[in-house]
């Protein structure tokens, strides 16, 4: 078919406006998609809800609707079935995009966190499949812990259990950013502490995230340095152990443990004195 | 021509009038702005003592005087109906400005009925100009960080604190000198025996009826538990071999379903012996009395003792007419023959902390005038008049409690205390139903604990199952908002107190997810077992 004069005068302009309208849409949105998150980020879903509904919808926006709606999951059953549709259709769509990524995440914490009867095996085969197929993404990484508390706090034999430990252990490489390295490592700590009392496992781990400055939340640095100083007792590393005690006098001058800990402290100068 | 009814009149009469003084009362701060363009502040809170109340009024005419605008309104609703009352106000979306957070307020979720001053607590308070703390950040500013005011599960601070609290026995010196002849206070709980001893002689002599503590439901709570804890500290220690510590309640709790103790244990025997010894040195009728029925009877002289928290010191010390000293709830030594085997020091206090924080409502008309009221009260000169007027340990850094003020420190010499039996409502309400059985005239620790083992499986099983519920609601919860904070860390790589932020907020769902799952698996277990048997 051939152009008409009228079509190659009208299309480059309609083109152009086009363009024009398109990124001055963008531009206008892109605040809106921000003050989204903001709000959603603040637990604020009506907010959140009328931002990302105000902008053209996009892979973010949808994403921002989807989660807004999985915020109010508990309130009525719609919300969540809707966020669900959306995450199916995000993740149809394109699987490897970072709202295809971020929407299979979800779609698997839904599963363990919503269905009343999780298919658990499912749940962390995506969790594997998402550490495998997408290191380093700053979603696809959140699974490692998750992966982690769903492999361990299961009741299994004590070879699977084993077997269960290595694959955690053996993902720890290859996580990229500081926190899913700390919680990972907490959580097999933890594990191998409550159902094993493996100290001479669980200790490099908890040593790591701390000599890292890994642990930021008071409460919970408060107690893995007393682990830490347990362990390295029980380990016979007593310079550790009163490296710990020192640390944690420091920085909980006024807690209830301190004064027990300068106590302990005292006696593990003396046994180094003495050895 | 139709007879009206005297009755239907006067129905209609009373509810024209109520509507109009509602209507009058609802109007009244508007009209006030509208034609003498005076702005009314309002905020609320449940403290009652009579020193918070006037030291926050204090504060509200200093602010008066700097704002001659400003009309600032105090609202102080008793803490029993503290909720109800709060929870209305936010549904007719009308609430004050700033209400005190907390006693279930909100449910939790805080961001549906207050706004977060997270990006305003790192900048300085402007009230700390000119003074020690001029260009601090306003957080740094407080004791304790402004922890309390902290909601973990969004790591938003939702308002700013200038209450704390410590537990203290609150003492008629002229009587304790009447009875003993000396006004030394007893240290140990030997010798808190050995008052009791010689007041009941004093009695006999006297032809009186005084009781050694004016008891209420609230302070047997309080006392009972600070004396519970220290019979349970080896126990609950040995049971936590990982960081050799008392293990939580919630844990101990499941030590019980699992065998790890029971009720034959001699740190429980003792505790209950302990408690059941306390109860009888208690005003008669305790369990069910109110604190203003307790502070009546020690204001009258019919108690030589009251324990109750430091907030509540202004309305004891000068509703008082005598002089009253503040001590230290005394605790068994570790040589005591009966209870110092089970344990292993007097009970270390942790650091004050701040509670029930001041938060914006999301409805407030003047939300930038409540944050600069809130900045104001807790700026170092403010902090210092309301410590000084209320009798309140100071919150804000720089400050040094005044000398009447000392006995409430913190003191953080000893041990940790143990758990005591309670960890939420099933067990709290079978331990509640059974202590009469610990007090005169039963007084039976024997009977206490046979009968509370009967329901204590059951009330234990569904606690723990309740916190597990709860620890997977807060995992729900906080999901949407770390999704955001991820998907917003990608356009700002550089802001720390995004990235940090995340890191909190992943740290805390992971240790709840974690420990709910540990949990649940030994719950599983046990019910198995139990099933089997």
């Amino acid at each position: 078919m051939m152009a008409t004069p009228f079509m190659r005068t009208a299309f480059p302009i309609l083109f152009n406006l086009a363009v024009c309208f398109t990124t001055f849409g963008a531009a206008s949105s892109a605040p809106n998609i921000e003050s989204g998150w903001v709000a959603l980020s603040r637990m604020d879903s009506i907010q959140a809800k009328s931002d990302f509904s105000a902008v053209t919808a996009t892979r973010e926006s949808r994403l921002g609707h989807a989660l807004t709606l999985l915020g109010d999951a508990d309130k009525t059953a719609a919300n969540l079935e809707n966020c669900r549709r959306e995450l199916i259709e995000l993740r149809d769509e394109d699987p490897n995009d970072d709202y295809g990524i971020a929407a299979t995440y979800y779609l698997a914490r839904i599963a363990q966190h919503y269905d009343k009867e999780p298919n658990v095996a499912a749940i962390i085969s995506t969790y594997r499949d998402l550490l495998a197929n997408h290191p380093g993404h700053p979603v696809a990484e959140l699974a490692a812990p998750k992966l982690a508390m769903l492999l361990l706090y299961a009741d299994v034999s004590s070879n699977e259990q084993d077997a269960r430990f290595d694959e955690i252990e053996s993902l720890l490489p290859s996580l990229t950013h500081p926190h899913n390295q700390r919680d990972t490592r907490l959580v097999l700590a933890d594990a191998l502490l409550r159902l094993r009392r493996n100290h001479a496992r669980a200790y490099p781990l908890i040593n790591h995230c701390l000599e890292q400055n890994l642990i930021l939340r008071s409460t919970r640095l408060n107690q893995y340095l007393l682990q830490a100083a347990e362990a390295a007792r029980k380990l016979g590393l007593r310079s550790e152990a009163i490296r710990h005690c020192e640390r944690y006098i420091e920085t909980f001058p006024h807690d209830d443990k301190t004064d027990e800990v300068g106590r302990r402290l005292q006696r593990l100068k003396g046994e180094d004195d003495h050895a | 021509m139709p007879r009206v009814s005297l009755r239907l009149v006067t129905t209609v009469s009373l509810v024209a009038i109520g509507f109009c003084i509602s209507i009058w009362r609802v109007a009244l701060p508007w009209w006030d702005e509208k034609s003498n363009g005076k702005i009314t502040l309002r905020f609320c809170h449940w403290q009652l003592e009579p020193g918070v109340r006037r030291a926050l009024d204090a504060l509200s005419r200093d602010y008066e005087a700097l704002h001659p605008n400003v009309r600032v309104k105090q609202i102080a609703i008793p803490g029993r109906i503290y909720r109800q009352w709060g929870s209305t106000q936010l549904v007719g979306g009308q609430p004050p400005d700033l209400m005190q957070i907390g006693l279930g307020l909100s449910r939790g979720l805080f961001f549906d009925d207050f706004e977060p001053i997270t990006i305003h607590v790192s900048a300085p308070n402007p009230y700390n100009a000119g003074g020690p703390l001029e260009g601090v950040p306003w957080r740094k500013t407080f004791r304790d960080g402004m922890r309390g005011a902290f909601d973990a599960k969004t790591m938003e601070c939702f308002g700013a604190s200038l209450c704390n609290n410590t537990v203290r026995i609150f003492c008629n010196r002229e009587l304790l000198i009447k009875v003993t002849g000396s006004d030394k206070f007893p240290t140990t709980f030997a010798e808190m025996r050995q008052l009791n001893e010689q007041l009941q002689v004093y009695n006999q002599e006297q032809g009186t009826a005084l009781s050694l503590i004016a008891g209420s439901r609230f302070s047997a709570l309080i006392f009972f538990r600070n004396l519970a804890g220290t019979q349970t500290q080896k126990l609950a220690t040995r049971l936590n071999p990982l960081i050799d510590f008392p293990i939580k309640d919630k844990d101990f709790n499941l030590a019980y379903l699992e065998g790890a103790w029971d009720f034959d244990d001699p740190a429980i025997q003792q505790g209950a012996h302990l408690t059941s010894e306390a109860a009888q040195m208690m005003s008669p009728g305790f369990a069910q009395a109110e604190g203003d029925q307790a502070h009546l009877r020690f204001a009258q002289g019919q108690a030589l003792l009251m324990v109750l928290s430091s907030l509540q010191a202004t309305g004891i010390i000068e509703g008082s007419p005598f002089e009253v000293t503040i001590h230290r709830i005394p605790q068994p030594k570790l040589s005591d023959p009966d209870y110092g085997p089970q344990m292993h020091g007097p009970i270390a206090e942790a650091a004050l902390r701040t509670y029930g924080a001041f938060g914006i409502s999301r409805s407030s008309r003047h939300p930038e005038l409540a944050l600069d009221f809130l900045r104001f009260i807790t700026s170092q000169e403010s902090c210092r008049k309301f410590s000084r007027l209320s009798r309140n340990l100071p919150t804000v850094i720089g400050i040094e409690p005044a000398e009447e003020m000392r006995p409430f420190l913190p003191n953080m010499q000893g041990y940790p205390s143990g758990p005591d039996l309670k960890t939420s409502s099933e067990v709290i309400a079978l331990v509640e139903q059974t202590r009469h059985l610990l007090a005169p005239p039963i007084s039976s620790p024997e009977q206490y604990l046979a009968t509370l083992k009967v329901g204590i499986r059951d009330a234990m099983h569904t606690d723990i199952s309740r916190i597990i519920r709860g620890n997977f609601f807060s995992v729900r919860l906080v999901e949407p908002s770390i999704g955001a904070n991820i998907q917003l860390a990608n356009t700002q790589p550089d802001n720390d107190e995004l990235i940090s932020k995340i890191s909190i907020q992943l740290g805390a769902q992971t240790d709840i997810e974690a420990t709910a799952y540990y949990t649940q698996m030994r719950l599983r277990k046990v019910d198995r077992t139990s099933r089997s048997q």
